[in-house]
Parts: structure tokens; sequence; C-alpha cells
């Protein structure tokens, strides 16, 4: 035997492989158990209402024209009811490959538009204003910016990537929004009628979820989608001219690099953030904003980052070096890291945030707590960073 | 994952399809834990079977909030702890296994392993108590975390990492002892 330290990774080596005729008998064992357990839900339904009809003290031709009655009824409600919602935003979740339009539009930041494309399992490609190309594959873990001008690439590598990664693949993001959203056969979706949208007649839904804030379009012959509008608090995400399996090259994906190009290397922590992350999250916020702290606590604050950043490179006068830009970019996906903290409390948290106003090193003034799970007290970040637990009386009024 | 929700989606909405995919995606893993658990080849397609035939009768009220994968391990190691307490033979088995296994030709490791080694090691896992076999089965062959599988047996982290320590020192004392043979 070899040294006893070898044991575990011996131990994973005792797997059972099934051969072929076993799978078969245990698959089709359990089908045929499918088959019988759907027989018994249909086959409990249908004597019921047949023997309803059947001991009612009216005649069996009564009872028959009952039947037909109930046939029409359906057939009636079948012509006059909406394609089920259900239908209409199948496609996002079956389809192979997509290519869309995106546009973000929102207040306080410039409105962004991209034509992007994706291709299963979680690849997608866009392009940036101004020729850039970007490539996320997620399985992969890397995220590729080439800019054919400069003949430069810039690579983010992910670590710690989640099972869910929605956030950089946009089209990942709307599937996982509408799986979290099911089910999406109630009173939360509203049919909107129909409408002439890009010279197609195309009908509409509203869903109104936690998960899922849009409206859906589709051609409303072939019920495929053509745009759908996702809305956040203070943006609305628009993805429009889509087109589902169509034929894309697979080296459109590519993660190789064209050898003239320079290559510089950025890093992202995709990990769960915690407190700590957080905690530095604003310590860099306010090191690189004069001391201020976000104005609020959301996700597109971010854009008062950058626009902020912007600025002062113009004040400057002077343009910025490549080796800048790689560090500013660098310090925002450092940034960035932190703040998911915040989404990712529970409402029983009762978070607040109060730092809109305060300086960078007060040590008086309270800019956030929350009440970790299953804790009597409260965890309070001060102006200087410093964290204290708080019982609830004593919490900043 | 992303890609099982998809499935899940699609079963439920009446792909067979998607649910052969499901199977054949996790069907191997969970027949290696189960034969782990119960250190019997025949009695393991039953129960992955079982956790199978009840997934898909009650696939409709079915909402995944963590893995398909974690939810499945966990259906197979209650499956084979019932399998267990209703077949009190199979206790008696466990006791005698160190014997059973040198000519139980179900022995489900026997059956893939070629090395001597391995099957040594494989009589020597049947050999441990079933709370320290299940720990280790959990960890190596369920990849599951030691905070998962304390909730999971409803015990401590430090009770599922000591089960999981003393297993391991257990089967390198019956493994020495073997040797010294």
């Amino acid at each position: 035997m070899r040294p006893a330290e070898d044991i575990d990774k011996l131990i994973k080596k005792l797997r059972y492989k099934a051969s072929v005729e076993t799978h078969d008998r245990v698959l089709g064992n359990v089908m045929r158990a499918l088959d019988e357990s759907e027989k018994q839900k249909t086959g409990a339904a249908a004597p019921d209402i047949w023997r309803t009809i059947m001991k009612s003290p009216i005649t069996k031709l009564a009872a028959a024209a009952i039947i037909i009655i109930a046939v029409s009824i359906g057939l009636n409600q079948i012509i006059s009811s909406t394609p089920a919602f259900a239908e209409v935003i199948q496609p996002f979740l079956t389809a192979r490959t997509a290519t869309f339009k995106v546009t973000i539009e929102g207040k306080g930041f410039p409105g962004q538009e991209y034509d992007g494309m994706f291709m299963e399992p979680c690849r997608m490609r866009h392009t940036q204003p101004g020729g850039g190309i970007v490539i996320v594959d997620l399985e992969q873990g890397k995220f590729v910016t080439l800019i054919p001008q400069l003949k430069q690439a810039v690579v983010l590598e992910m670590i710690n990537v989640p099972e869910e990664p929605g956030d950089l693949n946009f089209f990942q993001e709307i599937r996982m929004r509408i799986l979290k959203a099911q089910p999406l056969d109630d009173e939360s979706v509203e049919f909107l009628g129909e409408k002439k949208l890009d010279g197609q007649s195309a009908i509409g839904y509203r869903v109104q979820k936690p998960e899922l804030d849009a409206t859906v379009w589709a051609n409303s012959e072939s019920k495929m989608p053509i745009q759908i509008e996702i809305f956040e608090e203070s943006m609305t995400v628009t993805m429009s001219n889509i087109v589902f399996d169509v034929e894309l090259d697979e080296t459109l994906f590519s993660l190789d690099i064209p050898k003239d190009y320079s290559v510089k290397t950025l890093r992202k922590d995709l990990s769960e953030p915690k407190e700590e992350d957080f905690i530095e999250s604003f310590r860099i916020w306010a090191e690189h904003m004069d001391g201020k702290f976000p104005s609020k606590m959301h996700r597109s604050t971010v854009n008062e980052f950058i626009k902020y950043q912007q600025e002062k490179i113009k004040e400057r006068g002077i343009e910025p070096s490549v080796e800048d830009i790689m560090q500013m970019q660098q310090t925002i996906v450092d940034m960035t890291h932190g703040f998911p903290f915040v989404e990712a409390l529970t409402p029983g948290s009762d978070w607040h945030y109060a730092g809109a106003d305060v300086r960078f090193g007060d040590a008086e003034t309270a800019i956030f707590w929350y009440r970790p799970e299953g804790s009597i007290t409260y965890r309070v970040i001060y102006g200087d960073l410093s964290v204290k637990d708080v019982s609830e009386e004593n919490l900043p009024k | 994952m992303l890609e099982d929700k998809l499935l899940l989606w699609r079963f439920k909405r009446g792909s067979r399809e998607a649910f052969r995919l499901i199977y054949q995606k996790y069907a191997d893993g969970l027949l290696t834990l189960a034969a782990n658990l119960l250190n019997d080849k025949v009695d393991a397609e039953d129960v992955v079977q079982d956790v199978f035939i009840s997934f898909v009768k009650s696939v409709q009220k079915f909402h995944l909030r963590g893995s398909l994968k974690g939810y499945l391990t966990i259906c197979v190691v209650n499956r084979s702890r019932d399998y267990i307490r209703k077949n009190r033979r199979r206790q008696a088995l466990t006791v005698n296994q160190a014997q059973r296994a040198t000519t139980d030709v179900k022995n489900p490791v026997q059956l893939v392993i070629c090395s001597e080694q391995l099957q040594k090691l494989s009589r020597a896992v049947a050999e441990l108590p079933y709370e320290q076999r299940e720990v280790i089965v959990l960890r190596l062959h369920g990849e599951m975390r030691f905070k998962t599988i304390a909730k999971l047996k409803n015990i401590s982290i430090k009770t599922a990492q000591s089960r999981y320590r003393y297993g391991l020192d257990k089967l390198r004392s019956i493994l020495k002892g073997e040797v010294k043979k």
C-alpha cells in the first residue's frame, strides 16, 4: 500500500462504472415509472368527469350535448386566449446561439450600445464603441478585450468563478433571471396586446417579479422574442434585433490573442465578497474620490466613480498612458469586488447606508450597518472604516 | 449549474430527452456513491433507481434551490441509510464484510477495480463504521464540504471532521494490519 497520506486519493479511485446494460435497465425502469405516473394522473381525472356526467339525472343525449358544449367552450378558450408567455420566452432558455443589440440607458451616465453574440455554454462576444471587441468565456474564466487600432489586448483573468456568473454575460443573466422568476404563468405576467415594432407585428408581455422586471415583445406569428427591456432601479437595458440559433463560427469566441498584439492582464476575484472586501471597496472608493463615499448603495453607482475619474483625467489635461489606464481599470475591478456584499444580505439584515455625506476618516459617524444572520447585535462601519458590534438601541439615529 | 436548471425546465415541460441527459450526467457518480455506502452493487442500483423514480414522479412540484447534483446526492445518501435500516441483514453483512468481500462477486468495487491495492482498500472501507464511511464517501465521492455534511447529518462540523479523520486513521491501521499479515 502507498503511504498513508495517499489514502484519500486512492479512495477517490474506488469508482463504480455501470455497464451499458445496467444503465439501459435502470433508465428503462425509471421511464416506465414515469409513464405509469402520467397515466395515473390523466386516468384519475378523466373517469371522474365522465362518472359525474353519467350519474347526473339527465339523459345520455343531454350528457352528449353537455360534452359538445364543454368541448366548444374549450375550443373558444383556446382560440381567444393569448399565447402562453412561457412559450414566448422559451427561446431564451433553449437557444444554442443568438445575436442581438444591447442598449443601456440611465440617469447620470452616457448611454451605451453594442452588438452582441452568444454561444452556449457561456460564451459571449460584443463590439465596443470605437471598435474594441470583448470576448467572455466563463468556462475558461477569461474576459479578453481586443483593441485593433492599438494592437492591444486586455485580458481579465477571473478567479473563483461562481456557478452562475451572470454579471459578465448579458444573455446568461437574462436566462438566469427568467429561470429564477419561474413560474411565469401567474398574475405577475400581463399581456400588453399587439403593436408594430421595427416593422414587425409584435405581441408584448410585462413581467413584474422581484427576479425579473421586464417587457418582452415577440413576433406575433412566429412567437419568437424580438426585444426584451429589463428595468433596473436607475437604468433600462434593452436587447433588440434578437435572432436565435444562427450559425456562428466558433473562432469568433476564441480567446487566442493575435501574435502582433501587446497584452495587459488584469485580475478579477469573483468569489462571494465578505465584510472585509466590502470595507476594502469603501477604502478604494474614498481614496480615489477625494475622501468621499458613494452617494448611494447601488450597482449603478460605479458610473459615479468612473465619471469622476474621467473628469480628473480631463482636468489634468495630459493624455493618460496605457499604464495609467490599466491601473485605473484594475482599481475599478478591485473596487467593485466588495460592494456586492450588500446584495447578498438578507432582508432580515436590516442594512442601512448613510455614507453619502460622510468624509473618509470620520471615526464618529457610521456609514453602514447591518445585522449578520443569527446575530442580536449590528455590525457598524464608521467613516474611518473601523467596525464595531452595536446593540439595536445604540444604532445611529 | 445553469445547464441543470435548463434541463430541469425542459423536463418539466415534457422533454424525456432532458431527463435522459440528467440521468447520463449523474448516474455513474450516484452509483459510485451508493455502491461505496452500501458496499453492494445491486443494492446501489436499486437505490439510484428509486431516487430517480421519485425524482421523475415529483418533478412538477420540484423547485431547485441549490444544485441538482447536491440534491440527488442527498437523496442517495438518505435512501442508502433507509435501505440499511430497513434491511437488517445489511448490518450483519457489514460486520462480516472482510470475509464476505473476498468471495462476494456483488461487491461493487471488485467488479471494476483490477488493482489488488484498490481491492484491499475497498474491503477496508467496507469495514469502517457506517458513520465514518458515510462522511468519507460524501467528502471524497460526493465532493461535499464538511459544513454541508454536518448540516445534512445534523452534526457539528467538528464531528464531521473527526469522523473523517478517524475513518482515514482506521483505514490506515486496517491496511497496515493487512500488510503485516
